[in-house]
């Protein structure tokens, strides 16, 4: 990674930083200013910065420091831009969609939900509607194979189903708790719901009751609950951004607690 | 089941790292993770998480799924 200025999040102007706060390299924290908004800051040596867990974890904690101190935007990991005058202009460019989102997100939290869940062997149902194999009309390979694809459509649609179920039961359960949410119905098969709901911080307890009595109600599921963090997922996309390779992660868990 | 259950601390770390690494403000211009930048993350969370050969099993039955029509 070249070295610049690295970005850790978005504050506004005023937002006061820890005394002697230092980022990567022990360099100084420090802001670069643009109207009402600042960028929270540090210089960057070149190749200053590894792309480690432990890096990562930095990044984070950091950011949590500075949302403990006022309303704060999380930037993605691994920001870097050449200088301040860049940096600046960045700010610049996006500053209404960034003001609004410090007003609406800054002092908010997010907390994420992920509800796993145990499949019914799907089995070889692929001879449904009395499909009988043979040679003659309507049972050849490729009929086989349309009536496989079928069964399998169906599956998936039963599957998406009952995972909007717990969707609602969830909701229900959080009730006006929630602010706002995320939500991925059934994304792999081990998975039933992954989720991010933002909060005001002083919910989570209540949240974390309300999952606690979806987990009575539904002994048959595992729901896990994360956070509270700063709210990553509910900031704005910035056109023509892309989703991390890494995005889907949380899916591994999903299959690594619940094995076939 | 049990015998695979992580630490909810791990959980968490996964939970976060997901967050840092591809949620955020994007600041137009300079974002420098590349590919080969993110496979040195996936590299820690293997350590992390579980054996190489696990992780490596997991990511190529997650590219199959994600190939399927």
């Amino acid at each position: 990674m070249s070295g610049g200025w690295y970005v850790y999040a978005i504050v506004a102007r005023d937002h006061a930083l820890a005394p002697g706060q230092t980022g990567f390299g022990n360099e100084e924290i420090t802001t670069v200013a643009r109207g009402d908004l600042a960028a929270v800051t540090s210089r960057l040596a070149p190749r200053g910065l590894q792309q480690t867990t432990e890096n990562v974890l930095r990044h984070g904690a950091i950011v949590e420091e500075l949302q403990l101190r006022g309303p704060t935007l999380p930037v993605r990991f691994g920001t870097v831009v050449a200088d301040a005058e860049t940096l600046a202009a960045a700010l610049a460019e996006r500053h209404a969609e960034l003001t609004a989102d410090l007003a609406r997100l800054g002092d908010k939290v997010e907390f994420g939900l992920t509800v796993l869940w145990e499949q019914p062997s799907s089995g070889d149902d692929s001879r449904t509607d009395g499909a009988i194999d043979g040679d003659g009309p309507g049972h050849g390979p490729g009929t086989r194979s349309l009536r496989a694809r079928l069964a399998e459509s169906r599956r998936e649609a039963a599957r998406q189903d009952a995972a909007k179920s717990i969707a609602r039961e969830i909701d229900a359960a959080l009730g006006p708790c929630v602010l706002d949410r995320r939500c991925s119905i059934a994304p792999t098969e081990r998975v039933a719901i992954r989720a991010a709901f933002l909060i005001e911080p002083t919910q989570f307890s209540a949240c974390r009751q309300a999952i606690a009595e979806v987990r009575h109600q539904r002994p048959d599921l595992r729901v896990l609950v994360s956070g509270p963090w700063a709210p990553y997922s509910f900031v704005s996309r910035a056109p023509g951004s892309q989703q991390n390779p890494l995005g889907q992660s949380l899916n591994v868990i999903g299959r690594w607690l619940m094995p076939p | 089941m049990s015998d695979r259950m992580p630490e909810a601390r791990e959980v968490a770390l996964l939970e976060l790292l997901d967050r840092v690494v591809d949620h955020g403000v994007v600041i137009a211009g300079d974002i420098t993770i590349s590919v080969a930048d993110v496979d040195l993350i996936y590299l820690g969370l293997r350590v992390m998480l579980t054996s190489v050969e696990r992780a490596e099993e997991l990511r190529t039955g997650r590219t199959r799924r994600e190939a399927r029509p």
